[in-house]
């Protein structure tokens, strides 16, 4: 559905994104994930048609948005934007807002479409308020309603929970994709949360210095990773030997075939966190280990991974 | 290559270069006539006047920099650090001369010295014999200064209250007395804003035109007037306005040199400075300090003008004054807002596409704020002469259109930064979520930032309106035949002997002013 291919994207003569290659299903929900500066944004503005790409083709639906000499304007394209200030417009009710985009309507079908997408997103009342008057959540579910009411072919959705409360975050993360799967959308996120990303996809990019490094279901990104750099970023991991193990694999174990030290424990709420010390093929290693109980300063425990 | 093509060449970056060569034009203009100069022509100015004009506006500029450095850094200083009686008033009184254009302060102080103004009468009745001529440089340096300070004292004291408490009480707390701190700590972390406030000051002084003429000093604004309405010669009028556009640009780099390696970011005030009482001798002697400049600078003037203005009060139902406003209103209005018009394409393809030499922009059009108004007007009358000679009909010549052209290549300045500003605080957001929902670029600038911005822009068109009424040399230069506005005529009155008459318009330049200028001294207060 979105397909594209080798896009290239150079800011002053920094390579931002390079060679760049993907193709998304429609009705899938896609997360584009990496540290910040890794070039996600960018790859979205590209998308939106907000940035010109230097090289590179992206064809949505069969029709060619950029490359070979063709470049849509972002007010032709039929993509929708959710922004991460959400930029609801002040000065229009939450309905002339979500009615913004349909102008080309006739007044009783727009109307009714705005109707139906306050419906959907649990605010019939709140019509003629004004966006300064709403919540975090409520805006940005008006921002999402404005974005569907034009029927785009696939939705963008840049940090849409950054500025979200985090006590909150999960309720109103839940109640997003629950729109946006209830009306079959396709869509891409940009985050830099691995654990959003693996609540909220169906598949993950992630992205590093503006390539694709890995291209898969949060479960594959988490068990498999291709590089420890991805490890790492999903969770905390212990190295040894040039390897990596997850950090929740690994468990004292008394028949375990590793002895090793315990440096020091640490109570932590849920859990206790000790570190231990041993050697592995001659090398000298350091294990963080999720344990039931405090252990001793220098005790001997033997460990399993 | 498509790229570059299409980040440079669309419908709004054409027309936003369009409108910014045709601000930039009477500057051009005046260089490359001025660089065609003969030999003899120069070697004449040369010998006649230059000299000591440029000498002149160089002691003008001095004097005039001391003054107004004094009064508006001691001011400044004040009212940010100290607490007294009626402080808010006096804060705002200090910024009050604003609202009177120089020549209007001039006019006033020619009369009240004059042999039958009040000052000589009174000493005449004291038995005092004898007369002393204000005419003369000196008054004018003290009248400018007293006109242009509000300059260093708001730039100043905004730039003193950013200093930051985090580095005031560490220096405090290592023994610093209040007198060491300020020099040695808040004066030197203001550099910076005093050189940008002396150099707005500098570039009024080099423009002055009314006050320099009535008190007979010769400037290279006053040059441009002889050698263009005395002796006709528009070859020698641009080569001095190309001088005084030289001096325009050293000042301005000189400017950036005193900044360079001291721009100190203004962080988010930590907490605000506390305020000291003031206190005894001290206290008398701030008192009189800040009463200095608010009654020369504005009680005075405003008290003569009054006093006279109500006096010819009923001239204003007179069919004359009448014809004067709808004239000043005629060019004033449509001149602002073409310049708002303009400053909305400038800062959209700024702001929308900042590529290459689009970020320039906004600085090539603000040019024409810099410098002198009778500079743009020679240019702009070198610019139509020669296109109505071309055309072999007088079409352009002596028109409105070319008033109010005037007006536009000097005033963009003004609703440029206030445009500017304004599309910086509303980001790029909105711009792109209107784009994204269907809208093309005028679509979202008319439904969605227009509307969003509507404050700013009437702000800057009032600011702008009242910069265009007060402007004396460019309307003197470039209006119709027998059209006068509230400037040429305050000025024409004043000149012909007529000075209570003129009182009026005086007052209504006052009047207009006092609104719009209020308001940005409290903005830049806040």
């Amino acid at each position: 559905m979105l397909k594209i291919t080798n896009l290239t994207k150079t800011f002053k003569m920094k390579p931002v994104l390079e060679n760049l290659s993907f193709h998304i299903n429609r009705g899938e929900i896609v997360s584009i994930l990496g540290r910040s500066g890794s070039g996600k944004s960018t790859l979205l503005n590209l998308i939106a048609g907000f940035e010109r790409a230097d090289e590179g083709k992206i064809v949505l639906e069969e029709t060619q948005l950029s490359g070979g000499g063709t470049f849509i304007d972002p007010s032709r394209r039929a993509i929708g934007f959710v922004f991460q200030n959400y930029a609801l417009f002040p000065h229009l009710n939450v309905s002339e807002n979500i009615a913004f985009g349909i102008a080309y309507l006739s007044k009783s079908e727009r109307n009714a479409r705005v109707s139906k997408l306050l419906a959907l997103i649990g605010l019939e009342e709140y019509g003629s308020k004004y966006p300064d008057t709403l919540s975090g959540g409520e805006q940005q579910r008006v921002a999402l309603a404005r974005v569907l009411a034009t029927e785009p072919s696939i939705i963008l959705l840049d940090e849409p929970f950054s500025n979200v409360d985090t006590v909150l975050k999960t309720t109103i993360r839940n109640e997003l994709i629950s729109i946006l799967r209830g009306t079959n959308a396709t869509a891409i996120f940009v985050t830099h949360d691995p654990h959003e990303a693996m609540a909220i996809s169906d598949r993950i990019a992630y992205i590093d210095n503006g390539e694709i490094v890995q291209f898969d279901t949060p479960e594959v990104l988490y068990h498999s990773p291709v590089n420890e750099n991805i490890a790492a970023f999903f969770g905390p991991i212990n190295r040894y030997n040039g390897k990596f193990v997850r950090v929740e694999q690994c468990r004292v174990d008394k028949n375990g075939t590793i002895a090793a030290e315990v440096k020091f424990s640490q109570f932590m709420g849920n859990r206790y966190e000790t570190t231990v010390r041993f050697t592995y093929e001659g090398e000298e290693c350091r294990f963080l280990l999720y344990t039931e109980r405090r252990y001793e300063n220098g005790e001997k425990v033997n460990i399993e991974f | 290559m498509e790229l570059i093509v299409n980040a440079y060449i669309n419908r709004w970056t054409i027309q936003t270069y369009v409108w910014v060569l045709t601000l930039l034009l009477p500057a051009l203009v005046v260089i490359g006539y001025a660089l065609g100069a003969e030999g003899e022509t120069l070697r004449h100015l040369k010998e006649t006047v230059l000299t000591h004009t440029v000498l002149n506006t160089l002691y003008l500029i001095a004097g005039t920099a001391t003054v107004a450095s004094i009064l508006g850094i001691g001011s400044a200083y004040l009212t940010t650090f100290y607490t007294f009686r009626f402080e808010k008033t006096i804060a705002l009184l200090l910024a009050m001369p604003f609202v009177i254009p120089a020549y209007i302060i001039g006019f006033v102080y020619g009369d009240l010295f004059g042999f039958f103004g009040p000052v000589h009468l009174m000493l005449r009745d004291w038995g005092v014999k004898g007369y002393f001529d204000v005419l003369n440089f000196y008054s004018v340096v003290l009248i400018l200064g007293f006109a242009l300070y509000p300059y260093v004292y708001l730039i100043v004291k905004a730039s003193f209250s950013k200093s930051r408490s985090s580095l005031l009480y560490p220096a405090l707390n290592l023994g610093a007395g209040k007198f060491r701190l300020f020099w040695k700590l808040i004066l030197p972390l203001s550099r910076p804003a005093i050189a940008g406030a002396l150099t707005l000051v500098i570039m009024e002084c080099i423009s002055e035109y009314g006050t320099v003429k009535y008190y007979g000093v010769d400037t290279l604004s006053t040059a441009i007037f002889t050698a263009w309405f005395g002796l006709e010669d528009p070859q020698s009028a641009a080569y001095i306005a190309s001088i005084a556009t030289a001096l325009v640009l050293f000042v301005l780099l000189a400017e950036k040199f005193a900044r360079s390696g001291a721009t100190y970011k203004s962080e988010k005030l930590l907490s605000k400075i506390p305020k000291e009482p003031l206190k005894g001798f001290f206290a008398l002697g701030a008192y009189l300090f800040m009463a200095v400049p608010i009654m020369f600078g504005f009680l005075i003037p405003l008290a003569w003008i009054l006093y006279y203005g109500v006096e010819y009060l009923s001239n204003v139902m007179s069919e004359e004054f009448l014809g004067v406003m709808l004239n000043t209103f005629i060019v004033s209005g449509s001149s602002a807002a073409l310049i708002v018009a303009g400053a909305l394409l400038i800062g959209y393809t700024a702001r929308n596409f900042p590529y290459g030499i689009n970020r320039y922009l906004s600085k090539a059009a603000s040019l024409g704020y810099a410098l002198p108004g009778a500079v743009i007007a020679v240019g702009i009358v070198i610019l139509t002469t020669s296109y109505d000679n071309f055309v072999g009909v007088n079409i352009l010549s002596g028109t409105m259109a070319v008033l109010i052209f005037g007006y536009v290549a000097r005033f963009s300045a003004v609703a440029i930064n206030t445009v500017e500003g304004s599309f910086e605080r509303l980001g790029l957001s909105v711009n792109k979520a209107s784009r994204s929902l269907g809208q093309s670029h005028i679509q979202t600038l008319w439904r969605i930032e227009v509307p969003l911005m509507k404050r700013s822009l009437i702000f800057a068109y009032a600011l702008v309106f009242v910069d265009t009424i007060k402007e004396l040399p460019l309307t003197l230069i470039l209006r119709p035949f027998n059209y006068e506005t509230l400037a040429t005529k305050t000025y024409e009155m004043a000149e012909s002997q007529m000075v209570y008459e003129s009182s009026i318009y005086a007052l209504s330049i006052i009047f207009i002013s006092i609104i719009p200028i209020t308001l940005t001294i409290m903005k830049t207060e806040h």
